[in-house]
């Protein structure tokens, strides 16, 4: 199963397509992408972003593509657990230029309310400490800091996504 | 056309990869046998190297197959193109009673067979590790020529072929 389409009001969530995989490799190379876990050549960036396509098929979950209603394609949406992870998380990506429109909330809103659906109890977001933006995106969310929960890193933090406290219709509101 | 999801040889059943192979893939991946693929993998490695084989059918239309034989699977096989080069024939046997027995080939000639002959494809390239003799003499016995160019950014050391639809 390809990843499902998602609209919300202002943006379509969508399976990927091989050209978004440029946007990607511009985006790791610029500083916005500080936080994440840069790919260390183009081989592995192409491992990186083919297997959130192919995790649909294997999990049931993996990556979308967030683009505005006219088509411009903004950044990436994911719900991932590979064996490395101790729980399924959501992450989220914006291009340079996109920030601060509230498009990474509609976009996660809409994935968490997916998520719901599929009747997932919880979801997790890793997040680097010093990741200011993505805290007060997860905090927006209504996601909760899980100091019990476990990570692999030193210097990341847990927050924790319930279908009781976030992801709820009125977030679009 | 653009290339079949399945194939069929005599012996063998080429199809997609699917959630039960991710295990069986994964004993390979992260075993020594993988030492001629650039492995042993760690465990997430092999999920991201299985995924990936999934997500490029997904976002080129062709891919790798994997190789049933007897409704198990055995290894995978198929075209290769992570850059918008040169389409690369790859061929992994991942259980190793598996081997010795000309199922890499029978896969891998039906592979080429379809892509040259159905689907129009002129060329692809191999590359293989320099000490993966079984491998040297497959590419050999399907009709490939050694070139002297070096192996991609993500492999430099490794041996490179061509095979052109005429020489297949």
């Amino acid at each position: 199963m390809p990843a499902p389409i998602l609209d919300t009001p202002r943006l379509r969530l969508r399976p990927h397509v091989m050209s978004d995989m440029d946007a990607f490799a511009t985006f790791f190379e610029g500083t916005r992408a500080d936080h994440l876990t840069k790919p260390q050549n183009t081989s592995h960036l192409w491992y990186i972003f083919t297997s959130e396509v192919g995790s649909w098929e294997l999990i049931g979950i993996g990556g979308w593509a967030i683009e505005t209603r006219d088509g411009q394609l903004i950044g990436q949406v994911a719900i991932t657990q590979p064996p490395h992870f101790d729980e399924r998380e959501i992450g989220w990506i914006l291009f340079d230029g996109f920030e601060g429109q509230g498009y990474a909330l509609e976009a996660a809103t809409a994935a968490l309310h997916w998520a719901w659906e599929q009747d997932m109890q919880t979801l997790v977001s890793y997040i680097e400490k010093d990741n200011t933006r993505s805290i007060a995106l997860a905090e927006r969310l209504g996601a909760v800091l899980d100091p019990a929960a476990q990570v692999d890193e030193d210097d990341a933090l847990v927050y924790r996504h319930s279908p009781d406290i976030d992801g709820n219709p009125e977030a679009y509101a | 056309m653009n290339p079949a999801r399945t194939l069929q040889t005599p012996r063998l059943q080429l199809r997609l990869p699917v959630a039960r192979d991710l295990p069986v893939y994964t004993a390979f991946a992260t075993s020594a046998r993988a030492k001629t693929v650039g492995g042993p993998f760690e465990t997430a490695q092999a999920f991201d190297k299985l995924a990936a084989m999934i997500g490029h059918w997904e976002l080129r239309g062709w891919g790798r197959y994997v190789i049933e034989l007897d409704g198990r699977a055995i290894g995978h096989c198929g075209p290769l193109d992570t850059f918008g080069g040169t389409p690369e024939m790859t061929w992994t046997l991942w259980d190793a009673t598996a081997m010795g027995q000309g199922f890499a080939t029978e896969a891998v000639q039906e592979v080429i067979r379809h892509l040259f002959d159905d689907c129009g494809w002129s060329d692809v390239k191999i590359c293989i590790d320099p000490a993966n003799d079984a491998s040297h003499r497959m590419a050999q016995r399907i009709g490939a020529q050694a070139i002297n160019v070096p192996g991609p950014a993500r492999w430099p050391e490794a041996k490179t072929y061509t095979l052109t639809r005429k020489a297949a």
